[in-house]
């Protein structure tokens, strides 16, 4: 039968486990959900089952809502990930106990177990009791005891998580097989890549309680819309170019959209997957053809054999302006890196390690633009409107969607705050500029933050409310989980900002940031602005210490320079504060960036010395980046 | 990779093994069966007559009863009560849970003397529990109730604690299969859990038993120690102790350890018969 999940929502407190689910599953098919553990699709399945509730949307079962209904009476088949056997029954009263819960003879329910167990195999071991059996065996008896009362859909979690590599194979072609004979609707979670294409009629990819994206495992694997569905599954190399003229500009190469391609606006980047047998080596430079998309030269830097193929690692330095996504760049990486597949023996071709090669592409894929969505906070309107003039300017700069999210603790207010916030918004983004733009309103700040893990946001927008000095503990706090929980990189906005052409970057003693780097290094090149990267040392340094950071100083600087971005470095001894604020005058810098390190205790704005002194002395707008490794 | 058992070592060489077994023997017969023997011996230098007589006299017979009923009675309730008390906390979050799973360990900490006097306070004639008991010609202290009231509260632990790490191990997804294939809440119960349950709850009941069978200070307090009204097998062999009545009081004495002993063995062989199956 097939099931309709519709808009399921469930939280535990702020913590967002569901995140808006929708998708239809047809009768008969085989369906995978997808997803690292704790990505929320084991909570999806228990919705399903009735074992928990959802706070908003719902489950239809051939066009019934059972959303509320007890799992009792959904005539819904489960079978758990430890398949959790009655163990002081044996086989046949495991397989037999929803039977006689229905007050089926016991004759009747006898034939139908002894058919149920020829279909899993398992015939003749009726009167062996769980802990008799091997983890196959039991879990063959979970599938029979969930098919026994014929149910419309059968569920399963992780089924084949505990078994070993062998068995797991030989376990698949048999669920397969019953599918086929009995032709049930099923479910299955995993997060097992090979296993979800083996058995998959379609597969649903769940990331941090969202439902990606769903489609076969063809589709998935050639025809991605998002990055990360594109790197989960499978190997492959995403690279970012962009749209100039029409075209895709990936370094000094120039490819034309390929049809049914999703429209990218003039300047935005443009993400490209090829997967790496695509991929087209040869030891004589490369022809343009129809098919073959030139790529640049470059060095073998790995060649590992694996039996039927071969995977090598090429390094070129042609793609200047273009971010790697996948393989994912080390922080010291100058050179983008391709991987490849070549099938069969290439011994006689003899490729070597540090050998120059040519490479091309026979086909690739663009998937959905992405862009920097962002999340602006307006808690308080004539103060917002600082905030509106500054996000404006980064919409118009990276041309992405921004959602502003108003909130108003007073139920009555709402009519006229949402009008207000109307009137404004149009004043700040008027014309085109006003398509980019969503608005919602929120009651607190809780509903902000659920707002911010919810709403795949990239970067979060807030104003420090009337005395920047002194924010309240609320809005501290509130920006404090963003960070910390939600990891979302966030400007704060302190007074009216004219310009944004010059980023400084500041990292200090302890370990030096890379996750801002990075993000700072993406902003930079959607926003079109230069980034100076300063190491503060408050004390003198040692000729160790000066080495270690100038490593660091001139990897950040041949990161940025590789996305495309003007870069300068520097280092400063002395007070923090005081060579910030040097900086900012020599340089013209117009937003300042700092890491907000992983650590034991919630990051706190106020209780970290660093960024609460900037805050303190200096009126600049400040991006925190959460690290993340 | 597990390293190899180093075989050239055993963990105890042959004498050291020797060793300890006699200790352990040795420490077992002085603290447990030269007592016992003793008592027989008391016993039997008098005749195995008067064992029988100092056991059929009509007070004697009567604590003997009333231990058994109030026994039964305790055996019962606080059966029932611990398995609910487990349920309740290993499978429901509500305020006040710590308070409550520290709170049951209070029997066992407090002394059963002063367990008696606290029941003694709470349902005494002066009391408002009491005296509002009496209104209907119920009276608590140096009655039965009491007694059972006072045997209650120092078993209580028992089932109870037991109980609970087993349901813990037990885990959730039982149930919710029970569920999912069709079976009602207390189908789930009677078919799924508490047959999982079962050796936690049998345990908890046999230390209920002997408990109950034994227990002196807190029902000494309570009762008021009446001959043939509140007087209980343990009391009995109390008060015949103190009247220099040694062979009634052996005789008693031998009988009760013997109840006790032989719920031991039952159990120990019960357990023994599944044990192959779990």
């Amino acid at each position: 039968m097939s099931i309709k999940l519709t808009k399921l929502q469930k939280h535990y407190g702020t913590n967002v486990v569901v995140n808006n689910v929708s998708t239809e599953i047809k009768d008969g098919e085989l369906f995978v959900l997808l997803g690292a553990s704790g990505s929320g699709k084991s909570t999806i399945l228990r919705i399903i089952a009735g074992l928990t509730f959802p706070d908003s949307g719902s489950v239809e079962v051939s066009g019934k809502d059972i959303t509320f209904l007890r799992p009792q009476d959904r005539g819904i088949g489960f079978v758990f990930q430890n398949y959790s056997l009655f163990q002081h029954l044996n086989v046949y009263k495991n397989v037999e106990f929803g039977l006689r819960i229905k007050k089926i003879s016991k004759k009747e329910c006898r034939i139908r177990s002894e058919e149920l167990l020829d279909i899993v195999g398992l015939t003749g071991f009726g009167n062996r009791y769980p802990k008799q059996l091997s983890g196959g065996q039991q879990q063959r008896v979970a599938v029979a005891r969930a098919l026994a009362s014929q149910p419309a859909v059968l569920l399963l979690d992780e089924p084949f998580g505990a078994l070993d590599v062998k068995i797991r194979a030989r376990m698949r072609t048999r669920l397969k097989e019953i599918q086929h004979r009995l032709n049930v609707t099923m479910i299955l979670v995993t997060h097992d890549q090979e296993e979800a294409f083996e058995l998959a009629d379609r597969i649903g990819i769940v990331d941090r309680g969202h439902l990606l994206e769903v489609g076969t495992p063809e589709t998935l694997y050639h025809r991605p819309r998002h990055a990360f569905v594109a790197t989960f599954v499978g190997g492959g190399n995403v690279l970012i170019g962009k749209t100039i003229n029409g075209q895709i500009q990936l370094g000094k190469h120039s490819f034309s959209f390929p049809t049914n391609t999703p429209y990218h606006e003039e300047g935005v980047p443009v993400r490209i997957l090829f997967r790496p047998e695509t991929v087209l080596v040869s030891d004589h430079p490369l022809k343009p053809s129809e098919n073959l998309y030139i790529l640049g030269k470059g060095n073998i830097t790995d060649i590992l054999f694996s039996g039927s193929q071969t995977k090598l690692m090429v390094e070129t330095g042609e793609l200047i302006g273009v971010r790697p996504l996948a393989p994912r760049p080390t922080f010291d990486q100058a050179h983008t890196k391709i991987e490849i597949i070549k099938q069969g023996i290439i011994k006689k071709e003899g490729l070597k390690i540090g050998q120059e090669v040519w490479l091309g592409i026979k086909e690739f894929h663009v998937l959905d633009p992405g862009g920097i969505k962002l999340l602006i906070i307006i808690d308080n309107l004539q103060l917002g409107e600082i905030l509106l003039d500054f996000a404006r300017r980064i919409v118009q700069k990276a041309l992405t969607p921004a959602t502003i999210f108003g909130i108003v603790n007073n139920p009555k207010k709402i009519n006229q705050f949402h009008e207000q916030l109307t009137s404004v918004t149009e004043k700040y983004f008027p014309g085109k500029l006003h398509d980019k733009v969503h608005l919602t309103i929120g009651k607190n700040y809780d509903d902000v933050l659920i707002e911010a893990k919810t709403g795949n946001y990239d970067l979060v927008l807030a104003k420090m409310s009337e005395h920047p000095r002194k924010p309240s503990k609320d809005f501290e706090s509130m920006i404090s989980q963003i960070i910390d929980d939600a990891r979302l990189p966030t400007i704060i906005v302190q007074t009216p900002t004219n310009k944004l052409e010059t980023v400084l970057i500041c990292t200090t003693a302890g370990e030096p940031g890379k996750s801002d780097v990075r993000f700072t290094g993406r902003l930079a090149r959607r926003l079109k602005t230069s980034i100076k990267v300063l190491y503060i040392a408050r004390y003198g340094l040692t000729s160790a210490e000066k080495k270690r950071i100038n490593t660091h100083l001139q990897n950040s600087l041949t990161l940025i320079e590789n996305l495309g971005v003007k870069c300068t470095i520097d280092i400063k001894e002395g007070n923090a504060v005081e060579a910030i604020r040097s900086t900012i005058a020599s340089d013209k810098c117009d937003l300042i960036v700092v890491g907000a390190p992983i650590q034991d205790r919630p990051f706190s704005l106020k209780h970290h010395d660093f960024i609460g002194s900037i805050f303190n002395n200096i009126n600049n707008p400040i991006l925190i980046v959460p690290m993340v490794e | 990779m597990f390293s190899q058992p180093n075989k050239s070592k055993p963990a105890l060489k042959p004498y050291g093994k020797y060793l300890l077994i006699t200790l352990v023997i040795c420490w077992f017969s002085l603290l447990i069966l030269a007592p016992v023997l003793g008592m027989v011996r008391e016993l039997f230098s008098a005749g195995l007559k008067r064992f029988f007589t100092e056991v059929s006299t009509p007070e004697a017979l009567f604590s003997f009863l009333l231990t058994l009923k109030v026994t039964l009675i305790v055996i019962v309730i606080n059966t029932v009560m611990g398995i609910l008390l487990a349920i309740t906390l290993v499978k429901h979050q509500f305020k006040g849970k710590l308070l409550l799973e520290g709170l049951i360990d209070l029997p066992f900490a407090v002394s059963p003397v002063v367990a008696g006097f606290m029941i003694s306070i709470m349902f005494g004639p002066n009391s408002w529990i009491g005296s509002w008991l009496e209104n209907f010609d119920i009276k608590v202290v140096y009655s039965i109730p009491g007694i059972t009231i006072a045997t209650l509260f120092v078993t209580l632990p028992f089932v109870a604690r037991e109980v609970m790490p087993v349901l813990k191990q037990f885990g959730i997804e039982s149930e919710e299969t029970a569920y999912i294939l069709g079976a009602n809440q207390w189908q789930t119960f009677w078919m799924i859990t508490l047959p999982s349950i079962k050796w936690g709850v049998l345990y908890g009941f046999t230390l209920t038993m002997a408990r109950a069978i034994g227990e002196f200070g807190a029902v000494l307090v309570v009762s008021g120690n009446i001959i043939n009204k509140t007087q209980t097998a343990t009391l009995y062999i109390h008060q015949e102790f103190t009247d220099f009545n040694f062979a009634g009081a052996y005789a008693a004495s031998l009988l009760l350890a013997l109840i006790s002993f032989i719920i031991l063995i039952v159990m120990q062989s019960f357990y023994k018969s599944n044990e192959i199956k779990l």
